[in-house]
């Protein structure tokens, strides 16, 4: 896909979704069925968004509804990792206090 | 003669060197005419298959569109309608709200409009047969005129009927005229002792309903004026119960300057059904679209396929369909307004869809033409050079080897498979010979053809893509948007604010809004619908009147309740997780206390004598993305002559063609340049610099801002 690299690696039990790039409007829809995909062979999902460079309302719309799904299937979603302008967007709209955020995968409990 | 064995021999390699090479140019000649036969037939399926395509594309493409733009004007009228619905609620609760007690002000008596002259704005009162006391209504007058006063300052439509009938069958009202100073002229009709609430059509219709708390649309009914009105009307109470009736009502015409603005040609007819079936609104009445027929249902129309659709409209469906209606073919497409089964529907003419596919059908044929043309050059190219291969083949067999014939014999192959290939519609195929001569060349003819085969294909696909998108009129999607948007700006003394979108091609995202709530409090909101495209139209849509609602509500109980209210009710409607970030703010312009509650969008900038601050943000998440979430509000004085510009991220996040963004930072310098501006002066300064950054790029997001002036009172 254009402008969006996603990987998945397992990390003491969870599954760790990594995007390099940009995830924007173009690749929202990609982005948000390969997020999914991971999530339904997943009990614990991590964002990775230490790679993104760029994200649109779109994307974090792709993370809400990964954040919504994760609620009403119990299982957890954590985000980890934004930094710079990803971090200011998202702290931007406090997608904080709807979604678990901490700062690296390195943090994951 | 004789021979030796050597000359035998080479005798021997001759003539079988011949034998071989005439074979070897016979297949030759016949596998390139197969080709070429093949690929000619081929070109020909393609074109007429491609071309289909095309139409059919175009056509499909433009019914969806047509589908959805008509659901966006649906909308657009029900905005116009749930605005009246959402006033009828707000009133009736005050109304039922009224104590013996409550009342403060008692400085307001209706008039009475048999003797004095009544003016646009002003209460007036009527005592029905029963000749009733005009006391109760003027309690009710002095409670409901500052909410309604404001409610209607919130609505664009003119004139605006606010009537309540009681049972004991006197009435009050209200008309909202297009001037201040209108005069209210009633028929004589109205005048006389005769003229009782209890009479009035829309009374009964309430009355005799079972809904008794929630508005009602009720059916098209001429006024004692003469002219069609819609009414939305619900009973209010008193402490005894239900007690009357209260409503709003517009003139049909009224509808139709909402529909009609967006009408994309004139000769389109632009019809609303009622759930009964009758026409309440046609923009051109005749026959069966007639609007004076209300014992007419247009499912019993005598023209079928005009029947049949309106059974679909009446069942709240979104679709389109031909109907031959007025000696002409068309295309009805149609969707449902509001929750009573309303139904807007919209004639275009056959040939207008149509015309634009043929079109591009014909514009298909036309490239493959060229493309044919092209391939006979090519061929008949290749026909030549394969006769002087063949030539210099004979004569290399002879003088040299077979396996200069191979190597010869597999270029062509490899030219006439490619062809193959390319004429089968696999045109990505690229032709790979390096034997460094005219074959050589030929084949780069002929990839050199493939990509303009493939770029006719893209520029068939956008050229498609285009047109049907000027046909069904993207462009009045975007328009529908901008036109629900107010306008004109606020120029006061004390405050001054402008506001301005630019929307990206695609529909959807932002949106603002202004409002006066009293004499002295401002609304103002800027918001950014996560998504764009139809459904986050409607979306966007929906939240404003859901939030415009509830702040005019529930205000006094504060902002942020009133966001909590709004995002309750719009998480409730969303779906997918799709979200708006809302900043809104109520400024009282006596005080300069501004409140505001941002619900996830980003700060705005606050300009004072060269000072630049980003008001400070609370811990809220966006709006409609899950219930139950507790706004909190913030607050800050204005000194005078400040200046308070929103924006959306379409502002700072705008790209140029290096994907680099315009960035606050240069929103701050720009705004710092640009010192002590009026908002229209501002807003016009940001969006020319962003501009000016953007360059040659293309918009991809909505750009829009609303800048505040606080002058302060001064003297």
């Amino acid at each position: 896909m254009e402008d969006i690299n996603i990987s998945v690696e397992e990390k003491k039990g969870w599954s760790v979704l990594l995007l390099q790039g940009r995830l924007d409007r173009v690749n929202a829809e990609y982005v948000g069925s390969k997020a999914e995909e991971t999530m339904a062979a997943a009990a614990k999902m991590a964002a990775d968004l230490s790679g993104l460079e760029y994200i649109s309302s779109a994307g974090i719309r792709v993370l809400l509804r990964l954040a919504k799904k994760s609620k009403a299937d119990g299982k957890e979603f954590v985000i980890c990792g934004a930094d710079g302008f990803v971090k200011e967007i998202l702290e931007d709209s406090n997608m904080d206090m709807l979604v678990t955020m901490i700062n690296s995968v390195e943090q994951l409990p | 003669m004789k021979l030796d064995i050597r000359r035998k021999i080479l005798l021997l390699m001759g003539i079988s060197g011949l034998i071989t090479a005439l074979l070897l140019g016979a297949i030759l000649t016949l596998g390139l005419n197969t080709a070429y036969d093949t690929l000619d037939k081929q070109a020909f399926t393609m074109a007429q298959g491609v071309s289909d395509e095309a139409v059919n594309y175009s056509q499909k493409l433009a019914r969806k569109r047509l589908e959805n733009i008509i659901r966006l004007k649906a909308y657009h009228i029900n905005e116009v309608i749930g605005e009246m619905e959402g006033n009828v609620i707000i009133l009736s609760d005050k109304i039922s709200q009224i104590s013996d007690t409550s009342i403060k002000n008692k400085s307001i008596i209706p008039k009475d409009p048999r003797t004095d002259t009544v003016y646009s704005g002003e209460w007036y009162y009527l005592p029905g047969a029963d000749d009733y006391s005009p006391q109760y209504a003027t309690d009710i007058a002095n409670d409901l005129n500052a909410t309604l006063h404001n409610l209607s300052k919130g609505e664009k439509a003119r004139p605006l009927y606010f009537y309540i009938g009681s049972e004991n069958g006197w009435s009050l009202r209200m008309d909202i005229l297009p001037n201040d100073n209108d005069k209210v002229n009633l028929p004589q009709a109205a005048l006389t002792r005769d003229y009782d609430a209890r009479d009035r059509s829309w009374y009964k219709y309430v009355m005799q309903a079972e809904i008794k708390n929630a508005p009602l649309y009720v059916p098209l009914y001429s006024s004692a004026g003469g002219s069609a009105m819609l009414s939305i009307a619900m009973p209010y109470k008193d402490k005894d119960g239900i007690a009357g009736v209260l409503g709003v009502s517009i003139p049909s015409s009224t509808l139709s300057a909402a529909m009609e603005d967006n009408t994309r040609d004139k000769s389109d007819i632009s019809f609303l059904l009622d759930s009964q079936g009758h026409v309440i609104y046609s923009s051109l009445p005749v026959e069966d679209l007639a609007t004076d027929r209300s014992d007419f249902d247009l499912r019993n129309s005598g023209i079928e396929s005009l029947a049949q659709a309106a059974q679909s409209m009446t069942a709240g469906e979104t679709g389109s369909t031909v109907v031959d209606i007025y000696e002409d073919s068309y295309f009805l497409v149609y969707a449902p307004v509001g929750s009573q089964g309303w139904s807007l529907g919209e004639l275009i003419s056959y040939n207008e869809v149509q015309e634009p596919a043929d079109y591009i059908g014909y514009l298909v044929k036309s490239e493959f033409k060229e493309i044919q043309n092209e391939l006979q050059l090519v061929f008949s190219g290749v026909r030549t050079i394969s006769l002087i291969a063949f030539i210099l083949l004979l004569i290399s067999i002879i003088l040299v080897s077979r396996p200069m014939a191979g190597h010869f014999s597999k270029s062509i192959r490899t030219l006439s498979e490619g062809v193959k290939h390319i004429s089968e519609g696999n045109f990505s195929e690229e032709l790979s010979i390096n034997s460094g001569d005219e074959m050589e060349l030929l084949a780069d003819r002929f990839n050199a053809m493939t990509k303009d085969l493939n770029k006719y294909m893209d520029d068939l696909t956008r050229v498609t893509q285009e047109q049907a998108e000027v046909t069904a009129g993207l462009d009045v999607a975007t328009k529908i948007q901008k036109g629900m948007l107010p306008e004109g700006g606020i120029t006061s003394s004390i405050v001054s604010l402008d506001a301005d979108m630019q929307p990206a091609i695609e529909v959807g995202g932002d949106f603002y809004d202004y409002y006066y709530l009293d004499d002295t409090h401002l609304a103002f909101t800027i918001a950014d619908v996560s998504d764009k495209g139809i459904p986050s139209a409607i979306f966007m849509v929906v939240s404003r009147i859901i939030l415009k609602n509830c702040i005019n509500l529930y205000y006094q109980d504060g902002l942020a309740n009133a966001v909590t209210l709004a995002n309750d009710q719009c998480s409730q409607l969303s779906n997918d997780g799709m979200f708006v970030t809302v900043w809104t703010g109520v400024l009282n312009t006596a005080t300069g206390e501004l409140i505001y509650v941002n619900a996830g969008h980003n700060a705005p900038v606050l300009l004072h004598d060269k000072e630049l601050l980003y008001l400070p943000k609370g811990k809220c998440p966006m709006m409609g993305f899950m219930e139950g979430i507790e706004y909190k509000q913030q607050s800050i004085m204005l000194k005078p002559d400040s200046l308070l510009l929103l924006y959306t991220d379409g502002v700072t996040e705008a790209m140029n063609e290096n994907k680099e963004m315009y960035s606050k930072e240069r929103m701050e310098e720009i705004l710092k340049g640009l010192g002590d501006s009026s908002p229209k002066e501002t807003i016009n300064g940001v969006r020319q610099d962003v501009a000016k950054f953007v360059g040659k790029a293309k918009q991809s997001d909505d750009i829009t801002m609303v800048a505040v002036k606080y002058n302060g009172i001064k003297g």
